[in-house]
């Protein structure tokens, strides 16, 4: 059986809200999630499953129409969704009165169901969320009744407000795959058990290729794989810097580098290493070319202390040199240290 | 170093002067407003420039004291000075608008400026200069004062011993920093949005609770409220429905009771009436026929015994006849004669029939029925009173149930309103509360940060700190040896030991204890500050050997103490000795000594 398995896709999200590419950030996300209905299709899956979080928020009627809408377009795939602790559907929520199409089943409102689809011959079973918090692990104690078909757990959670989850007793269950969602982070814990990640990447935090988990399963076994589709990514870009570096070097061979990883993507820039003493570094230039969500100065003034501490050994700031040198603090520590301190003695 | 040759050209009242020292000691002598206090200012324009200082007293700004006074002439001059073996030139013009600065290996012409200064002058500032190898006239005289100066003479030098470094500059960098970064406040920004964040958690929690209690209450009403009270109100609503129809089958029954008791006694009148008329009839034939009998007897026996035994017989007889048989003839009777009355009859007693078993079967149908609630004695207009009465009350809760059971569901509706209201006010909020919560986050990585930078700064200014008091005292040793020597030499042995303690109180040791120097007369005090400016340019600049201006330094000095710290400055060594005086004491002294010196008159 055929299955792309995908969570946490927050329609409805406007991410990094005060920065120039966030509005299409929100349109990128719906596409997104209409490019999985046309895979769905073109692969021939037999089911997609939405762990959670399909909306970012308690949606209303209209994007509920216009999932139900993407719903629609698909030829051959059933779908079984539920409410993660983002779009919680208590009972009569708009979310969870809403009349899907014959093909979508929405799991029930806080207590386990078990949804058998004839034509796969298996079952899901899961609940979603009448609640924004859940503190009891409710997945612990759920088992497959009929073990001889195919079964599946459709679970969102993983943290101690949103159902904490003991993976040991997940492994030791008798399902035959556990699809995840809560944690935006992808991550395959076994072969059956997955977390498929936020589709788009929806903050700087979130690095790394973001997309679905597409997975073929039977009796026997089972084979996934994360599959990355989604737009942009964030990216966080080291740069080391030495000697005589100046601020144009700097910004030129940033550009290089974003311009090879793909200029589409969202960056973090840090900058590390050593550098002038009194150079400020100022990337005002990249952030109007690029998407730059962050910039963070951490090389140090290229003080040559030990050419200093041979020229001073008699005066205080050899003294001073040796004195930190000597300290029992951390490497990053003693650099700031001996910074400060010779830059403030070596002023007048 | 040695200064060679002073060329002064409009500086201060020297339209043009030019002066040559030598090694040794040099006496410049000249009567008071002479010129001394301007070679000595000429000298360290020279050396360090004249910039006109905004802001500085006047009384130390060069620039605006010897501008020349004879107006807007060039005022400059050069110097050469012999420093290391090298003979360098320098050369100033003054004047704001064409100042120049030269100074050159006069051998090479190679150019010797360093920093802005001349290269012999290496890290000596003009502050040092001052503090060593000149002092200004215009310093205080007064005994205490004296002590105190030398003390923060001393103190000062302690703690820069070397290239331009200022520890309390620097700590005071260091400290401003480390208020800059404190002033943002960021723990105080971070325990406001905790706050915040805190109150955002438990409005999420009472939002939970809301959700959990419109769920118990939409439960509620989907219940049946008890099923069994529900089914019972159903049976009791059937029953009370059901009585309209008793009520109506009631009615019937009477109307049929009537009737039967209307039939009835028609059939009883008709009956009666049938019956005296067939009585009447069977009477009358039966009479008939006796009278014939008679009659007949008579006509046959003639009027005989015979006839009158029959025709008694006869009577006999028909009496007889009408006793036993009356009844059946007169139905027969009745049926032969009154066929179209009983015609009637018959057919009424059929419907009789009808009547009466409908009439049963009503009164059946009503004693059922109220059997369940209140059972009848007999179906009767009390007793159908009785009935009704029941059924009334039995209305009433049903009604009184059904209104209850709506207002119930109203209230439930309303307050399920209520709940949806408050769950979308709560959930309007919710993406304030994420960003608040990443913005916690954020700020405390912020803080984290500058908590880093503080904790570096205050070890950077601890060890600076601990540094500098280390200084002074390594300082402060070997200061001690080289006063206490030139101390020594200067007093011909009579202090030969000078004790400067942490705070740079001095004192020296005399016969046989440690006196501090504010107790001795301001000749020694005087000396004790030669004794320290050579031995602090000694200590500082070792291998240089600088020049030491004494401008009217001996005022103080009694005949004998002139006279040893003369003879004792003259065995100076590889020393030029600048003497400014406007008394011929020096002079006489050294004439009387022997002692070899170079003489300028100004």
């Amino acid at each position: 059986m055929k299955f792309i398995h995908i969570s946490d896709v927050h329609l409805g999200m406007k991410p990094d809200l005060c920065f120039k590419w966030s509005d299409a950030r929100v349109a990128e996300i719906f596409e997104t999630f209409n490019r999985i209905i046309d895979i769905c299709n073109r692969d021939k899956v037999d089911l997609l499953l939405v762990a959670g979080d399909l909306f970012h928020s308690q949606p209303s009627i209209k994007m509920l129409k216009e999932a139900n809408y993407s719903f629609s377009k698909l030829e051959n795939t059933q779908v079984v969704l539920m409410a993660g602790n983002h779009d919680y559907a208590p009972e009569g929520s708009k979310f969870y009165e809403y009349e899907w199409l014959e093909h979508v089943h929405m799991l029930s409102s806080g207590k386990v169901e078990d949804v058998y689809l004839e034509n796969i011959d298996t079952h899901i079973y899961g609940f979603s969320y009448e609640t924004r918090n859940i503190t009891i692990p409710r997945y612990d104690d759920i088992a497959p009744y009929d073990t001889s078909k195919i079964n599946i757990l459709l679970a969102h959670g993983g943290e101690p407000n949103y159902v904490p989850i003991d993976f040991n007793k997940l492994k030791d269950s008798k399902f035959d795959y556990v699809a995840l969602g809560h944690i935006h982070k992808p991550e395959i814990i076994n072969e059956r058990i997955a977390y498929a990640g936020s589709l788009e990447p929806l903050d700087k935090t979130e690095l790394g290729d973001h997309g679905y988990i597409y997975g073929e399963v039977t009796k026997e076994s089972c084979v996934i794989q994360h599959v990355p589709f989604a737009k942009r990514k964030y990216i966080k870009l080291v740069k080391h810097v030495e000697g005589e570096i100046t601020n144009g070097e700097l910004i030129d061979s940033l550009k290089e580098d974003i311009d090879r990883l793909g200029t589409e993507n969202i960056y973090t820039i840090i900058v590390k290493g050593y550098k002038p003493p009194e150079l400020l570094f100022d990337i005002e230039t990249l952030r109007g070319l690029y998407n730059i969500i962050g910039f963070k100065d951490e090389s140090l003034p290229d003080y040559d202390f030990k050419a200093l501490y041979e020229d001073n050994i008699d005066n205080i700031i050899g003294m001073y040199i040796s004195k930190i040198n000597d300290m029992d603090i951390d490497e990053e520590m003693k650099n700031k240290v001996l910074y400060f301190g010779i830059d403030a003695l070596m002023k007048h | 170093m040695i200064i060679k040759q002073l060329v002064m050209k409009n500086f201060g009242k020297f339209t043009y002067r030019d002066i040559t020292l030598r090694d040794g000691i040099n006496v410049v002598y000249g009567p008071n407003e002479a010129g001394k206090s301007t070679v000595h200012s000429f000298i360290r324009g020279m050396l360090f420039g004249m910039d006109k200082k905004r802001g500085r007293a006047s009384k130390d700004n060069l620039y605006e004291k010897y501008k020349t006074w004879e107006g807007s002439t060039i005022f400059s001059g050069h110097m050469k000075v012999e420093d290391e073996g090298i003979d360098y030139d320098v050369s100033r013009v003054f004047n704001s608008s064409q100042k120049e600065f030269q100074c050159v290996d006069c051998r090479s012409g190679r150019d010797c400026i360093v920093d802005d200064k001349p290269e012999f002058l290496g890290d000596i500032t003009e502050n040092r200069y001052r503090n060593t190898i000149s002092n200004e006239q215009t310093k205080s005289r007064v005994d205490k004062d004296l002590a105190s100066e030398l003390k923060n003479y001393i103190a000062n030098l302690s703690t820069s011993k070397d290239k331009e470094v200022d520890v309390s500059y620097a700590l005071q960098e260091l400290n401003i920093k480390k208020r800059t970064i404190l002033r943002k406040n960021t723990a105080d920004d971070i325990t406001i949005i905790e706050k915040k964040v805190q109150e955002d958690r438990e409005e999420e929690l009472r939002l939970d609770d809301i959700i959990k209690e419109s769920r118990e209450v939409r439960n509620k009403l989907k219940e049946e409220a008890s099923e069994k009270e529900e089914e019972t109100i159903r049976i009791i609503k059937e029953y009370v429905d059901e009585y309209d129809e008793i009520k109506q089958i009631y009615g019937e029954l009477r109307e049929l009771e009537d009737s039967k008791k209307m039939s009835e006694s028609v059939v009883h009148k008709l009956e009666g009436k049938h019956k005296s008329t067939s009585d009447k009839t069977f009477a009358l034939i039966v009479g008939v026929i006796c009278c014939l009998g008679v009659l007949l007897c008579f006509s046959r026996f003639g009027a005989g015994l015979a006839s009158i035994f029959t025709s008694v017989l006869v009577i006999i007889i028909s009496g007889a006849i009408l006793y036993l048989f009356n009844d059946k003839v007169t139905t027969l009777l009745v049926t032969k004669e009154c066929e179209r009355n009983l015609k009637h009859e018959i057919s009424d007693r059929e419907n009789r029939d009808f009547v009466n078993n409908g009439i049963i079967e009503k009164q059946n149908i009503i004693l059922d029925y109220a059997k369940r609630i209140c059972p009848l004695k007999d179906v009767n207009e009390e007793e159908m009173l009785r009935l009704e009465k029941e059924i009334n009350v039995l209305k009433n809760q049903v009604e009184g149930h059904m209104y209850n059971k709506e207002k119930q569901d109203m209230e439930i509706k309303l307050q399920l309103e209520k709940y949806n209201l408050q769950i979308d006010m709560l959930e309007k909020d919710s993406e304030h509360r994420r960003l608040r919560k990443k913005q916690l986050e954020e700020l405390k990585e912020t803080y984290n940060n500058e908590k880093q930078e503080v904790d570096a700064l205050n070890i950077a200014m601890d060890a600076i700190g601990e540094l500098s008091k280390n200084i002074h005292f390594s300082v402060s040793g070997e200061l001690n040896d080289l006063i206490s020597k030139y101390c020594d030499i200067l007093t011909w042995g009579k202090y030969s030991k000078v004790k400067v303690d942490n705070e740079f109180n001095i004192s020296v040791f005399s016969e046989d204890r440690y006196v501090d120097i504010e107790k001795l007369s301001i000749g020694t005090i005087e000396q004790m500050y030669l004794a320290v400016r050579l031995a602090v340019s000694d200590l500082f600049w070792p291998n240089k050997h600088l020049p030491i201006i004494l401008d009217e330094s001996f005022v103080f000095y009694d005949n004998d103490r002139l006279k040893s710290t003369l003879k004792a400055l003259s065995q100076m060594v590889n020393r030029q000795i600048i003497i400014f005086t406007c008394h011929m004491r020096e002079l006489q002294i050294l004439e009387d000594e022997g002692i070899e010196y170079n003489y300028v008159e100004l």
